[in-house]
C-alpha cells in the first residue's frame, strides 16, 4: 500500500510539472502574444472542460483573462434557479458585447439530465449551459452543492465573488457588479 | 466534544475578522455616485421583460470602499472555510421505522436526547491547485440506554445508534489543467448515465458516496481519457439516523474514453470493476460497461442521447447475474414547443451495494432499515420524486411537452407507460402543471397521478395521487410571502395513506425569514402522531453565513431525489443550525 501511494504522489507531481510551462517559456501550442497573456492568466483558476447542451466543448482557461465570467451553478429541480436565470440571461444579453459570458452549469443528477435541454429552451436561455453530472466543476467552484450559487470572476482571472441562495433584488446587485468590472 | 467547541470558537473569531471581507464581496463595486446605465439591449422586450426591468442602476458603493485591502497572499491561496453545526434536542430519538419492523412494536427507550453534529470543511486554491477536506464530529448528550439487558437486539442497535464519532469524511489534492485534471484522494464519479457507475452525493437523502485513490482525466481535441481506481468511502454518519457506519471499502476502478466530433456527434465508451474488499458467503465482484452516443445537435431543432449497459456479477460459485440496460432521450424545440421523449429498457439491471461489514454495532451499509444506497443509478424516465417499488426489470417511456405561451407564462404535461417485469405490473403515469412567473410573483402548480396495475386481475398494485403548489409574491417591499404545499395521496393493497407538507414563509431582504408548517403522514403504524407542527426562523447574518433554530416536528416518510429514495424517521423537538462560511 505505501509503495502505490508513492506511486501515485509521482505520478500526481510528473503529470502536474509537465502541465505547468516554465517562467519565461513560450506556449507549446505556440500561440500568439495576446493569447500568451491571456493564458497566463488561465493559469491562476482550476480549469474544467464540459459539454454544453449544444454540443460545445466549454473549457474554462479559454475564457479566463479575457472576459468577466460568471458561472452560474443551478439544477432543473431548484426553483430559485429557475427564478433567476431569466435574469442572468437578460444580462447576458445586455453585456455580452462588452466582454461578460455567463455560463449556467447544470448540477442535474444522470436521472434528471434529460430535462435540462428542454428547460434552458423554454427559458430562452442563449449563454452557455453546461453539463456536469460527474460533478467536475462543482467541486472546484461550488464544494457544497448550492444551488443557486453564483461566482463571479473578473478579468484577471480573480474570484471577486461566491454568494450562494437566489433573492428577489439580488440580480440588480450582480448586474451593477459585473458592470464594474466590464467598465 | 471538545473538537466541536474548539471548532466553534475558532469559526467565531474568524466570522469578526472575515466581516470586512464578506461586506466587500456583497456591496455593489460602481464608483460613489455613479451609477451603472441599463443597457439599451436590456430594455424589456418579449423574451426578457421581466428581468430587464429587474437589473436598474446600482447604490452607491461606499461599503465597498471602506472594506480593508485584502492581503496578496490571501487572494492567491484563496482559503475557503465552512463550518455546519445542528445541534438537536429530540422527544422522538427517530430511532423507528414507520414500517412494521419489529411487530410494529416500537422502541420506547430512545427519546428525549440531544447531539451536535457538526460539519467542518475547508479547502486551499492555489493557480490550478486546490487542497480540500472535511471532518465530521458527532456528538450525543444523555444518549438512551436499553433499559434492561433482556433485549439484546434493541441495546444492540442502541449502541450503534449513538455513537460519538469524529470521522475525516474527504481529503482531497487535486490539479486541474487544460489537458490534464488529476486527483489525489476522494471523488466522485458517474459514468454516462448512472447505469454503469454513480459514485455520487445526494445531499437531500443523506448519501455522499466517495472514491478515495486516483482519478486522471486527459484531454485533447475533442478526445478524452479517464481512469481512476480507489476505495469505496461512504458517509460514515447517516444524517437521517444518526446511525454510525464502517467504511465500506470496496475496490473499484474505472474508465471512459471519449471523442467529440464538432457538435454533431459524441460517442463513449466505459466500464467499472467493483470487487469486495473481504471474502465472506455474499462477497462477489462485479464487471460493468457500457457505451453512450450522443447526437446535441445533429439538425438545429433536436437533440438524441442513447445509452446501453451490461452489467455481471460473478458471485463466486452461485449462480451469477447478467443484467442489461437501455436509455434514451430525445429533445425536440418546435418554437413555442419543447418535446421531451425518454425511453428505457431495463432487464435485471440489478442493484449495486456496498459491502458493509456488518457488526452488531456497525448496521451492513447494504442493509440499512433507511434504504438501499446503491452505486449505480438508473434514470428513472419519470417524475423526480415520483416513489418507485422498483427501477430493476422495466421497460416503457414518457413523452413530456412544455407550451411558452409566453417566456413567462407555461404549461406542461408528461404522459408515461412502462411495464414492470418484477411486479408483474402496468405502469401509467401522468402530470401536468402551470408555471407563471411575472415581475415580483411566482406561480407554479402541479396535479399528477401514477397508477400501478397488477397484470392478473388488474388490481391496484400502488396508486399515488399528487399536488404541488408553490405560491410566491412580492407583498410588499423587500418582502416576500411564500406558500409551498406537497401532499400526496396513496393507495396499496394494505394500506392507504397521505403524506406531505404545507409552509407557509415570509422573508425579508435584509437576511431574516419566518416558516410555519403543517406535516402530516398517516400511514400506520405512524410515528407519534400523523400531524406535526413546526415553526422556524433563520438570519443570515453575513453573506453565505445563517443561524436558523426550529422548534415542533417533522413527518417521516419517503424521500426521493436523484432518482433514489430513502426512507426518513420522524422528528419531533428542536433544532438550531449554524451555517457559516467564511
Amino acid at each position: 500500500m505505501k509503495s502505490h501511494s508513492m506511486l501515485f504522489v509521482s505520478l500526481f507531481f510528473a503529470a502536474c510539472a509537465a502541465q505547468t510551462p516554465a517562467p519565461g517559456t513560450a506556449p507549446a501550442d505556440g500561440a500568439a502574444p495576446a493569447e500568451k497573456a491571456a493564458s497566463t492568466q488561465a493559469s491562476e483558476l482550476p480549469d474544467f472542460t464540459l459539454s454544453t447542451t449544444e454540443g460545445e466543448r466549454f473549457t474554462l482557461s479559454d475564457h479566463v483573462g479575457k472576459e468577466v465570467i460568471v458561472l452560474s451553478f443551478w439544477a432543473t429541480w431548484c426553483a430559485p434557479c429557475l427564478t433567476e436565470l431569466p435574469h442572468l440571461e437578460a444580462l447576458y444579453q445586455a453585456e455580452k458585447d462588452n466582454g461578460l459570458l455567463i455560463a449556467a452549469i447544470s448540477m442535474d443528477e444522470p436521472s434528471s439530465v434529460a430535462e435540462v435541454a428542454p428547460t434552458a429552451a423554454r427559458i430562452g436561455l442563449t449563454m452557455p449551459v453546461l453539463l456536469d453530472t460527474d460533478q467536475r466543476a462543482v467541486q472546484l467552484y461550488n464544494r457544497s452543492r448550492n444551488a443557486p450559487m453564483t461566482v463571479v470572476i473578473d478579468k484577471t482571472g480573480k474570484i471577486v465573488r461566491a454568494s450562494a441562495g437566489y433573492e428577489v433584488g439580488d440580480e440588480v446587485k450582480l448586474a451593477a457588479e459585473v458592470r464594474t468590472l466590464l467598465k | 466534544m471538545r473538537c466541536a467547541g474548539l471548532f466553534l470558537a475558532c469559526a467565531l473569531a474568524l466570522t469578526h475578522a472575515s466581516a470586512a471581507k464578506a461586506q466587500t464581496s456583497e456591496a455593489p463595486l460602481a464608483a460613489p455616485g455613479e451609477a451603472a446605465k441599463p443597457s439599451e439591449a436590456a430594455k424589456p422586450n418579449d423574451a426578457s421583460s421581466a428581468p430587464a426591468q429587474a437589473i436598474k442602476a446600482p447604490e452607491p458603493a461606499s461599503a465597498a470602499q471602506a472594506a480593508p485591502a485584502t492581503p496578496a497572499w490571501y487572494e492567491a491561496i484563496r482559503p475557503e472555510f465552512i463550518l455546519l453545526s445542528t445541534g438537536r434536542y429530540q422527544g422522538n430519538d427517530g430511532n423507528h421505522t414507520t414500517l412494521s419492523e419489529n411487530g410494529g412494536a416500537w422502541d420506547p427507550t430512545g427519546r428525549k436526547f440531544g447531539d451536535l453534529v457538526t460539519t467542518v470543511g475547508g479547502s486551499l486554491s492555489y493557480q490550478k491547485w486546490v487542497v480540500a477536506t472535511r471532518l465530521d464530529l458527532i456528538q450525543y448528550f444523555h444518549a438512551p440506554k436499553a433499559a434492561t439487558p433482556t433485549f439484546p437486539s434493541i441495546r444492540d442497535k442502541l449502541k450503534a445508534r449513538y455513537r460519538n464519532q469524529v470521522q475525516l469524511e474527504y481529503i482531497s489534492a487535486s490539479y486541474s489543467g487544460r489537458h490534464v485534471e488529476l486527483t489525489l484522494g476522494d471523488f466522485y464519479a458517474t459514468l454516462g448515465r448512472g447505469m454503469v457507475l454513480a459514485i455520487r452525493k445526494v445531499g437531500d437523502v443523506g448519501i455522499d458516496n466517495k472514491l478515495r485513490g486516483a482519478d486522471i482525466k486527459l484531454n485533447a481535441k475533442g478526445a478524452s481519457l479517464r481512469a481512476f481506481g480507489g476505495f469505496l468511502n461512504v458517509k460514515n454518519y447517516e444524517a437521517g439516523t444518526g446511525y454510525a457506519f464502517d467504511e465500506a471499502n470496496d475496490r473499484i476502478v474505472g474508465g471512459e474514453l471519449a471523442y467529440q466530433y464538432k457538435r454533431y456527434v459524441k460517442v463513449s465508451g466505459f466500464g467499472a470493476f467493483i470487487s469486495p474488499v473481504k471474502s465472506a458467503a455474499s462477497q462477489s465482484e462485479v464487471l460493468n460497461y457500457g457505451a453512450a452516443l450522443e447526437l446535441p445537435r445533429p439538425v438545429p431543432w433536436a437533440s438524441v442521447y442513447l445509452e446501453a449497459a451490461k452489467l455481471h456479477r460473478n458471485n463466486k460459485g452461485a449462480s451469477d447475474d447478467d443484467g442489461k440496460g437501455l436509455y434514451g432521450a430525445a429533445s425536440f424545440y418546435l418554437g413555442a414547443v419543447t418535446l421531451l421523449a425518454e425511453g428505457k429498457a431495463y432487464d435485471n439491471l440489478f442493484e449495486i451495494t456496498p459491502r458493509g461489514q456488518a457488526t452488531a454495532t456497525n448496521p451492513d451499509v447494504t442493509q440499512t432499515r433507511w434504504g438501499i444506497n446503491q452505486l449505480i443509478a438508473q434514470p428513472t424516465a419519470e417524475r423526480a420524486q415520483a416513489q418507485l417499488e422498483t427501477n430493476r426489470s422495466v421497460y416503457g417511456g414518457r413523452l413530456r411537452a412544455d407550451y411558452s405561451i409566453t417566456p413567462l407564462l407555461v404549461p406542461y404535461l408528461s404522459l408515461g407507460a412502462y411495464v414492470d417485469d418484477v411486479h408483474k405490473t402496468d405502469i401509467f403515469a401522468g402530470f401536468g402543471g402551470l408555471r407563471y412567473r411575472p415581475q415580483g410573483f411566482q406561480l407554479v402548480g402541479e396535479l399528477g397521478h401514477r397508477r400501478e396495475l397488477l397484470k392478473t386481475g388488474s388490481q391496484v398494485f400502488r396508486a399515488d395521487s399528487h399536488v404541488d403548489l408553490d405560491l410566491r409574491w412580492d407583498f410588499i417591499a423587500k418582502q416576500q410571502a411564500e406558500l409551498v404545499v406537497n401532499l400526496q395521496y396513496s393507495e396499496m393493497a394494505d394500506a392507504d395513506w397521505v403524506e406531505g407538507r404545507v409552509a407557509l414563509s415570509w422573508t425579508h431582504q435584509v437576511g431574516v425569514g419566518l416558516t410555519a408548517a403543517y406535516e402530516v403522514y398517516t400511514r400506520q403504524p405512524t410515528i407519534f402522531d400523523e400531524h406535526y407542527f413546526s415553526l422556524s426562523g433563520q438570519w443570515q447574518f453575513m453573506p453565505g453565513s445563517i443561524l436558523r433554530a426550529m422548534v415542533g416536528g417533522e413527518r417521516a416518510g419517503l424521500k426521493c431525489a436523484g432518482g433514489v429514495c430513502r426512507l426518513f424517521p420522524g422528528f419531533e423537538g428542536g433544532r438550531l443550525e449554524l451555517e457559516l462560511r467564511l
